[in-house]
């Protein structure tokens, strides 16, 4: 195509205004072409296009309905072991997690009835909106839970990391209804020890690519947003290791929305809140594990939640990181759960 | 009915139509070719490179260009992260010093990461009005940003999200590599002001908030991806 408009020629007018027609009307082909493309595509959104869908989306999980905060919602949710025998509850970390990687824990069915779920919102439970995350939450849906499969009875509850805090909270608020505690490297429990917590923190790298992910793909709805954050979470558990490297730790899904609600928002513990405030007051055993690497390993337990525990014993598994507790040393981990546990303790007598 | 149909194309090509008066611009501006440098927090660390050409004549008051550029952010090595632009830009006034410049990109752009590798097309507009003096100016920054289409190929790690759900491991079907629509939107709004610098060169700085919209209901979220923030900084050398 000859180009004359450098010059001031007349014959620059007509050949540009072919050119922009032509142009204009490529562009426009191209623009409805793909508005319309996109349009039938499939939607990231769609229930397992690009993580699990959840339990409200999947009827085949396992799961259970409870009622929380007026709202009945899906839990995932799986049991092992024989109803009749004494229930034992395991809650995962987070907020956010789901219970993929304590699965190991369901050796304990030999004694106990093992129950596991992933909280509202959180792995491959419903998602739910922010107003019904909150820290009494968990309180209720605990109890829901335990009515639904445990009604009238006492529960022992394990819970890790995060879900260690809640195990603590529950513990402290429920001492009737809980038999014992094992709280498996919680989070910090006051803002003194949430000021000096440092897991979960990202490199540089992680944080760039995170962002540019946004010229692509854009955290729009929940599938997408839980898609993301597992790159990022992957790095994050860095923190929680001995060497440093990006551990390959199971997950079915992180429930993104959740955590930032329960860590980023109003609905987050405030300065003067204490996970175990009260739990002095229980003396029917509570059992903390921890390894001695990473971000809440012996160290972190020792100076910032064992001063807020009373009588509590801890175990101590040496070389396991936040989850390798329950990956490469799951065995070490298991049998410091049964030198504490009633039902061990009672088949060792 | 000529003008109807113009008045479509420009809506939906931005802005590509003929108008009154030239914004009074730097002489950089009306140079045959342009280079253009920018280095800016989206909130990604990005940098590109472009090039574009001018299309219309010296006198023409539209200063149309055409052009290409590539924008990668500091994880181009690491992440194999771009985007590669074909730019169109025009600028009208309205009258006196107001007018409006406005660009569209249709691009192609690329991430790899732990959850896989992604490749998508889009297009960005983005439309300043403003006043544009002589040597400077200073208008409002309006931008949208659609990623129409996204093929998404998914990693070993993301596959093993899928597995031990169900009971029976048969129903445990995996993610769906493929294509995916309307993956990203953006919508901008800021400020932006320029100065010419000598004879061949614009300077410009550009800020305010760059947002997607979310189902979530969350403006600000990092968690999300969602920091609703912008800097820009370029610089236009005019090539004769």
């Amino acid at each position: 195509m000859h180009d004359d408009c450098n010059s001031r020629s007349k014959h620059c007018v007509p050949l540009f205004a072919k050119f922009r027609t032509r142009f204009a009307r490529l562009a426009s082909i191209m623009l409805l072409t793909g508005l319309q493309s996109g349009c039938r595509l499939p939607d990231t959104e769609a229930p397992g296009a690009l993580v699990p869908p959840t339990a409200d989306q999947d009827a085949r999980l396992p799961q259970l309905q409870v009622t929380v905060l007026g709202k009945t919602r899906a839990l995932h949710l799986e049991t092992f072991g024989v109803s009749s025998a004494p229930p034992l509850f395991v809650l995962p970390g987070g907020p956010g997690s789901d219970y993929r990687l304590l699965l190991p824990l369901r050796a304990l069915s030999d004694r106990y009835f093992v129950v596991m779920w992933d909280p509202r919102g959180a792995g491959l439970s419903e998602r739910v909106p922010a107003r019904e995350l909150t820290i009494d939450g968990f309180n209720a849906e605990i109890s829901a839970v335990k009515a639904a499969l445990a009604p009238g009875r006492s529960v022992t509850l394990i819970g890790h990391s995060f879900g260690g805090d809640v195990v603590a909270r529950y513990t402290a608020t429920h001492q009737d209804s809980v038999a014992q505690a094992v709280l498996v490297e919680p989070g910090p429990f006051t803002e003194e020890g949430r000021a000096h917590y440092h897991g979960g923190d990202l490199d540089y790298s992680t944080v760039e690519d995170f962002f540019w992910q946004n010229q692509i793909l854009t955290s729009s709805d929940h599938a997408a947003a839980d898609y993301k954050a597992a790159t990022a979470l992957a790095d994050a558990n860095r923190t929680f290791t001995c060497d440093g490297h990006i551990p390959e730790d199971p997950i079915w899904r992180f429930g993104v929305f959740a955590h930032h609600v329960l860590t980023h928002t109003g609905h987050a513990p405030g300065p003067q809140f204490d996970w175990a405030a009260g739990i002095r007051t229980f003396t029917k055993g509570i059992l903390v594990v921890a390894g001695t690497c990473g971000a809440a390993s012996e160290a972190f337990q020792r100076e910032y939640n064992l001063p807020e525990l009373r009588n509590a014993r801890l175990t101590v598994v040496d070389g396991a990181g936040h989850m390798s507790l329950f990956t490469g040393y799951q065995d070490a981990t298991i049998r410091a759960m049964k030198a504490f546990l009633t039902q061990y303790q009672k088949e060792a007598k | 009915m000529r003008a109807g149909r113009w008045m479509i194309c420009s809506i939906l090509v931005c802005p590509l139509q003929a108008m009154a008066q030239a914004p009074v611009l730097s002489s950089g501006a009306i140079a045959p070719g342009q280079i253009e440098i920018r280095v800016g927090i989206d909130p990604a660390v990005v940098v590109s490179l472009g090039y574009s050409h001018r299309v219309t004549a010296v006198d023409d008051p539209r200063a149309a260009r055409l052009g290409a550029e590539i924008e990668v952010p500091t994880t181009v090595f690491s992440h194999g992260a771009w985007r590669a632009s074909l730019v169109s830009s025009i600028g009208w006034t309205a009258s006196g010093h107001w007018g409006v410049r406005g660009t569209a990109r249709w691009y192609v752009a690329h991430n790899r990461n732990r959850a896989g590798a992604m490749t998508g097309v889009g297009v960005a507009f983005r439309g300043r009005p403003g006043w544009y003096g002589h040597r400077s100016g200073v208008a409002l920054d309006l931008g949208w940003q659609s990623t129409l289409a996204t093929y998404i190929q998914n990693s070993a790690a993301v596959d093993s999200t899928f597995t031990q759900r169900h009971r029976d491991a048969a129903l445990s079907r995996g993610p769906r590599d493929g294509w995916y629509g309307s993956t990203a939107n953006r919508f901008r709004i800021g400020l932006t002001g320029s100065h010419g610098v000598g004879h061949d060169i614009d300077l410009s700085l550009s800020i305010g908030s760059v947002f997607a919209l979310q189902k979530q209901g969350v403006l600000v979220g990092f968690d999300l991806g969602q920091v609703p923030f912008y800097l820009e900084t370029s610089a236009s050398i005019g090539v004769r």
